[in-house]
């Protein structure tokens, strides 16, 4: 047997070819009584929501009554997580912002890169991973340097 | 190269109410035959009830369309009952689900792909045995396509790769555990239970039981239950009979990932009644989440090409599946590769490769390290490093090894971009891999 | 690069000014009287590959060959195996004379690290000496193994095993290395198990 090979999957790279909006569902509640929810109120019955939902066709949009509570945007992403905004008190602009918001999100938890200068990358960089064994290397021939190896 | 024109001879495959023009004119089309339209008693696993009003029109079947009778506007109660007593979604309510039209825009799927055919791509066979409806016959067509596709992608960009490997690469990009991850990574959920009242947004599939589930509460699992051997298995795999398949057994007898297939056409051919036994088992028995999700990827991918052509079918593949990362210096595994270099510089007529230590760093130390490579003539083939001069040698070949398979020529013209209207260009044929 | 920081002034140091020690920060500030110092440290001369043999007319037309200081990636196919009509062949031969370093005359091969002795194929043996060897091979296995008599006719022991295998003695030997494998404690069998997992590592290349 010459050589045999290894099955392995290939990783996604969202956005390389196709980009999956990671947003799924959007769901909103709202009250029809509390005051906390005039904002949501309006926001749901003006314009803004019928063109948000037409600009983004990959996000089934719920709409349903919580009532006797604040109202909140409840945002279900791919990768089965789920993220949720209060928007008490809010105006419709602002409830517009907290969709925007809800529609980039991963879904992923809010995490800082360690170490700031983080690289994410599957290609492996141009000049490879650096070693001390190349490079700069002097090459010996019975204890006399006679030249630089590489 | 001429170009087959599929979409004219797809009326076998399509069925008459997922045809383009009935998406844009959806309220106006009726299918011209009314039998191709219809579900029959025959043909359904379960019986309708018979309290249900449904009106006999005597010469076409005993029970009437169920887009008919929803046209009749039913009360809610008798449209709920016979939802749940169809195996599968009826296509009319495609349109209804926001989870469906959610999907066809966030797959970037082509106008011209009905809602209705994406619902169709998404009935598993072992949900609905019905072929009419289920994506069965779309899934074959889409087989052979991510083949084709794939397997120029990865042959014509590196022609030297060994059989083994290019198996190997063709499962890394369209296997089934590839095509079930990228099922999850459009977010495609799963229904728990096929049915007509299901939203046809769900992948609908019976699962089969999980390995780790009681039988009927008794406290035994199904995985130790002691497998039945069934009279309608069919012939043993190779791997029963203890045989070891070579590379040429596989590509030949094999699938495009080098796997021996079950049933070929030839067993249909010569006992059709196998056909449908297999259906049986399956709706039966259930499947794997992968085998559904393989079938709905590859069903989609032949929807695509018969409603949309062989462009958008191609920029599909390539946007959701060529574009994925695979790195295929991984996928190598050697066992004497020392040898294997000095076959290969002797077929190509090089000299015989010879191990030179390049450097070196504690050599009479506990953690030494060299650096060897392999040379022929003067020309570098390879290079490893390593704790021990066999293992930096064995390192090196490995590296020369796939310094010759993983050749990539410069500009590439796949086969298939001459079928899309390009010019058809010669691709480099290699030698083959290494034979010792 | 490194920037080194200007030596601290005695004032600092803790142990003279104890009372102090909390209040001053021991991080370099940049002063005007150090701002000189700082300056010049930063001024660092380029590598020598980058400037060395290149007349001062040219210095601003010229392609540095800078090879990087790491391990080669299997997808850079080297020149003797790309094919005759590749265009990167004649590329890689005109564009600089580092493409094989090794072909410079002052410059020599590295090492080998073992000499094999040239072993040529003879094609000399005849049916007369191959039932020699396969009658001396049943008569006595023990007495006439495969190196003696490889010896002795001049061919490999390989051959040798192909014309009279004999599966009596294999077996009788692979069951004596078994019966002293039986006798291993724990540590010998987990560290050659090991030794063979890590074997298997070097031909996946981890």
């Amino acid at each position: 047997m010459p050589v045999q090979a290894i099955r392995t999957t290939s990783t996604a790279r969202n956005g390389v070819g196709a980009f999956i909006l990671q947003c799924k569902r959007l769901d909103f509640h709202y009250c029809d009584h509390w005051g906390s929810s005039k904002g949501m109120n309006t926001f749901l019955r003006s314009p803004l929501l019928p063109r948000f939902a037409a600009a983004h066709p990959q996000i089934q949009i719920h709409i349903s009554p919580r009532p006797n509570t604040h109202p909140i945007i409840r945002g279900l992403y791919i990768n089965g997580r789920e993220k949720v905004i209060c928007v008490r008190n809010l105006e419709k602009e602002q409830i517009l912002q907290k969709c925007e918001l809800l529609r980039d999100a991963t879904g992923e938890k809010v995490k800082r890169p360690k170490g700031g200068r983080v690289v994410g990358s599957l290609n492996e960089s141009v000049r490879g991973v650096w070693d001390p064994y190349h490079g700069g290397n002097k090459e010996i021939f019975g204890g006399r340097i006679v030249g630089a190896g590489r | 190269m001429k170009a087959l024109r599929l979409l004219r001879w797809s009326g076998s495959v399509l069925s008459p109410r997922t045809r383009p023009c009935c998406f844009i004119h959806q309220t106006q089309y009726r299918p011209p035959f009314a039998t191709n339209f219809l579900r029959f008693q025959s043909t359904a696993p379960i019986q309708y009830t018979p309290n249900i009003a449904l009106e006999d029109d005597g010469k076409s079947g005993k029970a009437e369309s169920i887009e008919a009778f929803f046209h009749n506007a039913p009360t809610q109660e008798e449209r709920e009952t016979i939802l749940s007593q169809i195996p599968s979604p009826p296509p009319g309510q495609a349109h209804k689900s926001a989870r469906l039209s959610a999907l066809h825009a966030r797959l970037m799927l082509p106008p011209r792909l009905p809602l209705e055919t994406l619902a169709r791509c998404l009935v598993d066979p072992s949900a609905d045995i019905d072929s009419q409806f289920n994506n069965s016959s779309l899934s074959i067509l889409g087989y052979d396509l991510l083949g084709l596709y794939t397997s120029e992608a990865v042959l014509c960009r590196h022609p030297r790769l060994p059989t083994e490997v290019m198996f190997a690469a063709m499962w890394a990009y369209c296997g089934p555990k590839t095509i079930a991850v990228i099922t999850r990574e459009w977010g495609v959920e799963v229904a728990a239970a096929p049915g007509g009242e299901v939203d046809p947004g769900y992948l609908q599939c019976k699962r089969v039981e999980a390995g780790n589930s009681s039988v009927d509460g008794t406290g035994v699992q199904v995985k130790e239950l002691p497998i039945v051997a069934t009279d309608s298995k069919g012939k043993p795999t190779f791997a029963e009979q203890g045989w070891r398949r070579g590379a040429s057994s596989k590509t030949i007898k094999g699938d495009y990932f080098g796997d021996e297939i079950q049933r070929t056409e030839l067993d249909y051919a010569e006992r059709p009644e196998l056909r449908q036994e297999d259906l049986q088992r399956k709706l039966e028995k259930g499947v794997t989440l992968e085998q559904a999700s393989t079938n709905f990827v590859r069903a989609l991918m032949g929807a695509i090409y018969l409603h949309a052509g062989k462009k958008a079918a191609y920029n599909f593949f390539k946007a959701h599946i060529l574009s994925r990362h695979l790195d295929f210096s991984k996928l190598f595994e050697f066992r004497q590769p020392t040898r294997d270099l000095s076959r290969l510089c002797a077929r190509e007529g090089f000299e015989s490769p010879v191990a030179r230590i390049l450097s070196e760093t504690g050599r009479k130390s506990r953690t030494p390290v060299f650096v060897v490579g392999v040379f022929a003539g003067k020309d570098k083939l390879g290079e490893g490093s390593g704790s021990s001069l066999d293992e930096a040698r064995f390192r090196a070949a490995v590296g020369a090894l796939k310094g010759w398979y993983l050749y990539s020529p410069l500009e590439v013209k796949v086969p298939s971009q001459a079928e899309r209207g390009g010019q058809w260009e010669p691709v480099l044929v290699d030698g083959g891999e290494v034979v010792v | 690069m490194s920037v080194f920081l200007p030596r601290r002034p005695p004032a600092n140091l803790p142990s003279l000014c104890p009372s102090f020690a909390g209040l001053i920060s021991l991080t370099a500030r940049r002063h005007e009287s150090s701002a000189r110092r700082t300056t010049k440290r930063l001024r660092t001369k380029p590598d020598p590959s980058f400037t060395s043999s290149i007349p001062e007319s040219q210095i601003n037309d010229h392609i540095v060959f800078n090879p990087p200081s790491s391990a080669p990636s299997p997808y850079h196919t080297p020149p003797v195996f790309l094919p005759p009509n590749d265009p990167r062949r004649q590329l890689l031969v005109q564009s600089h004379r580092h493409a094989n370093p090794y072909e410079q005359t002052e410059r020599r091969l590295p090492p080998i690290i073992k000499h094999h002795q040239p072993y040529e194929k003879k094609y000399h043996l005849r049916e007369k000496e191959i039932e020699e060897i396969r009658r001396l091979r049943t008569e006595d296995p023990y007495t006439w193994s495969r190196a003696k008599l490889a010896v002795m006719y001049g061919c490999s022991p390989f051959f040798v095993g192909i014309i009279a295998p004999n599966e009596g003695k294999r077996a009788e030997e692979f069951k004596k290395v078994e019966e002293v494998k039986e006798n291993w404690g724990r540590r010998r069998r987990y560290a050659r198990e090991d030794r063979a997992k890590r074997r298997k590592m070097w031909g996946r290349d981890e």
